[in-house]
């Protein structure tokens, strides 16, 4: 032990090490993933939510039955959802490329990969505003609709968080320029996008394949 | 300032001079800003922390006047200090405050403060957040007992079980503001233990591999992470219950008339509610690691163990909670499992306290208030522990669910099991907090008042629970037999108020008066006691290199110190998760007025729900005008003149790497 005020001797020079690092040696980095465990658990939560009024309803799903025309067999629609699905996954295209462009500090293809996946988020927001359409309930028609309307919304809440995500770095890049930091935030926001991605892949199924099964 | 100033960095040249001069540039660098409106910005780790512990300690009081209310209402039978609603609506915010505003956000405060000091880096590794989480906690925390006077607070429990707590049985708006003060204060805990698991992965001091982090952050670390996995749980669940009672929304998750299922909201509730036990827990056996290690003045016998220990309750902790629920239909083959998670959780506690007491017995005992306290844990923890491995069979719970012998049980294991420890953690860090010791008589006297004060009002409730007395009536009638122990158990209850207001005392007499406190008045064993007592706003000087698992006690006299970081901006070292070795430069942001916009927002558009769901989109277009200044703001403070140019290099077209 030494004694308390005594003056240090030797040093650990780490002035050489570099401002930023991508990935999971960034803080940022890190956070987003954390971040991530959190809406992971919510959207486990909430199929378990799912799962539950599925198995209290009989039959499943509910005929409709208070509004003309009776619908016996209620399952959603699935053309717009498998549209908003492909849309969904081809912008895995420009997003992929955006994060390898930004760790290349390529400006002009972040430039227009970064407005590319602004249009793409801006249509998958206004496609998930019509697939409620798609369910042939309203959120306070029975337990199901309103499992299967909070499932749609809190996945939509993600696509207009990202959003607004892509606004300010797209705004920040046009009009102060492209650098370090921000390259590690494209990177960061891209992982938000996977998982929003990958969520959804396993959310589809849930909302609109299990009624079609049972 | 000029370009080459901010270009400056501590010199590997270790002279008396250079020392000085660094310093008062960290000085000016890491300074609170000043007045009210600089108070309000401040993003000091040391700050956040102290108003947190301070805050939960003012709700503790609180809470614990109401529950001083309603022992004088059943210290005799029949008595009318309270009546059935009054009490309805005390003992729910009672539960409510203990658990969301108190028991939770004081160990997170604990964490906030003492982490990165004990990591050995110089604040938390997203600051704003930090703020942001306290000021939204602070909003849910006045949301509950601004309801309490306006006479509509909540009166459904403090698990607010529907169809009680549901649109039909209870009308108004009680039920909607708990239920926002839920989500407020969960928002909290959350930004908390982001902010600690990642000050923990990546801050750590040089050398203080996975192997050498101190117990105490091994235990908000493990903490932390239940918090992530547990919250959500019921942050959707009383979400899903307002939006249920909103009459404008009106979904079915909890009506059974349209399919929703009641039960589903204890599932919802209990997977979180008995995580946030342990949630409360693991950060008290992370204070007793540390004082029983100082005060032995030996290593930690076992932390191999101990850490172990740390993980396995944070999983199994996530296996038990359907053991609230044992009254339900249950099929047979749950309620086995469920008992028998229950009862392996004492396995990992038990090799925790012989652990303990093995690091007691091989040490020479420095016998101090902190310690005293640890042996009250010792004694009321295990006392609560062993009746919980009861109440986990499935045929006792059936006849003890929702007596007196349940309350009996979980206040000696929440305020033996954590109550306790934070006491004494108080006593043990409050030199560090402030630079003054507190009184060791008063401290003695506190200890008695409360350990004495605790056998009197709970140790009672098991006999009332076996003979029959149920949980949450607000009177009984002389027939029954209850007065003498109920009225032993007020006495008890004002005996512990009155250890309450000794520490008080002490607090605010030991910081105007006490004794200076030196760096490392008790002989601690981590980093925090290297630092000044105050610690200054950036902790250490040069961050330390850690070459033992008790890092103040191995640490020798060539010991190596970390150079090279700027002295003119607020840059902190990140290094490896595993090994700490050091990895890159990272440099925060200072104090900003965003934290407190977004968290007045985030408050409005909760609140605001309680009334009318427009409320939600307003609240997001809000925060994202908010967000944007915060971005854009964080986003300049990168840039020169406030970060030199090459640690952020601007790329043109071209510049391809």
């Amino acid at each position: 032990m030494t004694p308390e005020n005594a003056l240090p001797q030797t040093a650990l020079d780490v002035s050489h090490l570099p401002a930023t690092q991508f990935d999971h040696r960034s803080p940022l980095w890190w956070g987003n993933l954390i971040l991530l465990f959190i809406e992971t658990a919510m959207f486990g939560v909430m199929i378990a939510v799912f799962v539950t009024t599925a198995m209290n309803i009989r039959p499943f799903p509910p005929p409709r039955v208070d509004r003309f025309p009776v619908m016996l067999h209620s399952e959603p629609d699935l053309l717009l959802p498998i549209i908003g699905l492909v849309v969904l996954l081809l912008s895995l295209i420009p997003g992929i490329w955006l994060d390898l462009s930004a760790r290349k500090r390529d400006v002009k293809a972040v430039k227009i990969l970064l407005a590319i996946t602004l249009i793409f988020n801006v249509a998958l927001v206004v496609i998930r505003y019509y697939e409620f359409d798609s369910l042939h309930f309203k959120w306070n028609d029975n337990a199901y609709a309103s499992a299967t309307w909070m499932m749609l919304g809190l996945h939509m809440f993600h696509l207009i968080a990202l959003l607004c995500e892509d606004i300010c770095l797209t705004v920040w890049l046009y009009a102060r320029g492209f650098d370090e930091k921000h390259a590690l935030d494209v990177t960061v926001a891209a992982v938000y996008w996977y998982w929003i991605v990958g969520m959804w892949v396993v959310l589809f199924p849930i909302v609109y394949l299990v009624p079609r099964m049972m | 300032m000029p370009e080459e100033e901010i270009d400056k960095k501590q010199s590997a040249d270790l002279s008396e001079e250079t020392l000085e001069i660094e310093r008062l540039e960290l000085e000016e660098t890491w300074a609170a800003p000043r007045g009210f409106y600089g108070w309000l910005t401040d993003v000091d780790h040391k700050s956040v922390g102290l108003r947190t512990i301070f805050t939960a300690f003012v709700f503790f009081g609180l809470a614990g006047l109401l529950a001083l209310a309603m022992r004088l209402q059943l210290s005799r039978p029949e008595n009318d200090v309270l009546g059935p609603d009054l009490y309805n609506q005390f003992f729910t915010t009672h539960g409510s405050a203990m658990m969301f505003l108190f028991a939770v956000p004081v160990m997170e405060g604990m964490g906030i403060y003492l982490v990165p000091l004990m990591v050995g880096t110089r604040n938390m590794a997203f600051p704003r957040m930090n703020l942001y989480g306290y000021y939204v906690y602070l909003i849910g925390g006045v949301l509950l007992f601004t309801a309490l006077l306006l006479n509509i607070g909540p009166d459904a429990g403090w698990f607010s079980y529907v169809p009680l707590s549901g649109p039909e049985f209870s009308p108004g708006k009680r039920v909607d503001l708990w239920s926002q003060m839920v989500s407020l204060t969960e928002i909290a805990a959350l930004v908390g233990a982001v902010n600690i698991i990642v000050t923990v992965m990546k801050q750590r001091a040089p050398g203080m591999s996975l192997n050498r982090i101190p117990l105490f952050v091994w235990a908000e670390l493990v903490t932390a992470f239940m918090i992530v996995f547990a919250m959500p749980a019921v942050m959707l669940g009383s979400t899903l219950l307002s939006m249920d009672r909103l009459t404008d929304v009106s979904t079915h998750f909890f009506n059974v008339a349209e399919g929703g299922d009641p039960i589903l909201w204890q599932h919802l509730f209990w997977f979180f509610g008995h995580p946030e036990v342990y949630i409360i827990f693991v950060p008290a056996t992370g204070f007793v690691s540390q004082i029983i290690t100082t005060f032995s003045r030996r290593k930690t016998f076992g932390y191999v163990a101990l850490v172990l220990t740390m993980i396995a309750t944070g999983f199994i902790g996530f296996g038990v909670w359907v053991h609230h629920m044992f009254t339900t239909p249950l099929p047979q083959l749950g309620q086995s499992i469920f008992t028998a998670a229950s009862m392996l959780i004492v396995i990992p506690n038990g090799v925790q306290i012989f652990c303990w007491l093995a690091t007691l017995w091989l040490g020479r005992l420095n016998i101090k208030t902190p310690l005293l306290f640890v042996f009250g844990f010792f004694a009321i923890f295990v006392m609560g522990g062993l009746t919980g491995v009861m109440l986990a069979s499935v045929p006792l719970d059936l006849q003890l669910h929702d007596t007196y012998f349940v309350v009996a049980h979980f206040h000696h294991v929440l305020i033996g099991g954590a109550v306790f420890p934070l006491i004494g953690a108080i006593y043990y860090w409050f030199p560090k907090f402030t630079g003054r010791m507190m009184s060791e008589t008063l401290g003695k006297v506190n200890f008695v008042l409360l350990f004495v004060g605790f056998f009197l009002v709970f140790f009672p409730m098991h006999f009332l629970g076996i003979d029959g007395m149920p949980r949450r009536v607000y009177t009984y009638v002389a027939e029954a037999g209850w007065g003498e122990l109920n009225l032993l158990a007020t006495v008890g209850a004002f005996t512990m108020g009155l250890g309450v207001l000794v520490f008080i005392w002490n607090a605010i007499d030991s910081l105007i008066s006490g004794e200076k406190a030196a760096r490392n008045p008790w002989g601690g064993d981590t980093l925090e006691w290297l630092a000044d007592s105050p610690p200054r706003p950036y902790n250490f000087q040069n961050i330390p290199v850690v070459q033992g698992r008790h890092a103040v006690w191995e640490r020798t006299a060539d010991a190596p110190v970390v150079t090279g970081l700027h002295t003119k901006i607020r840059e902190m070292l990140c290094t490896t998760v595993h090994a700490a070795s050091p990895e890159h430069r990272y440099s925060i942001v200072g104090p900003s007025i965003m934290p407190l916009l977004l968290a007045l927002v985030t408050g409005a558009s909760f609140i605001g729900f309680a009334f009318s769901p427009w409320s939600i989109p307003l609240g997001m277009a809000a925060s994202f005008a908010v967000l944007f200044g915060w971005f854009w703001s964080n986003s300049e403070e990168h840039r020169p003149p406030h970060t030199p140019e090459e640690d952020n290099p601007i790329y043109e077209e071209g510049d391809l790497e």
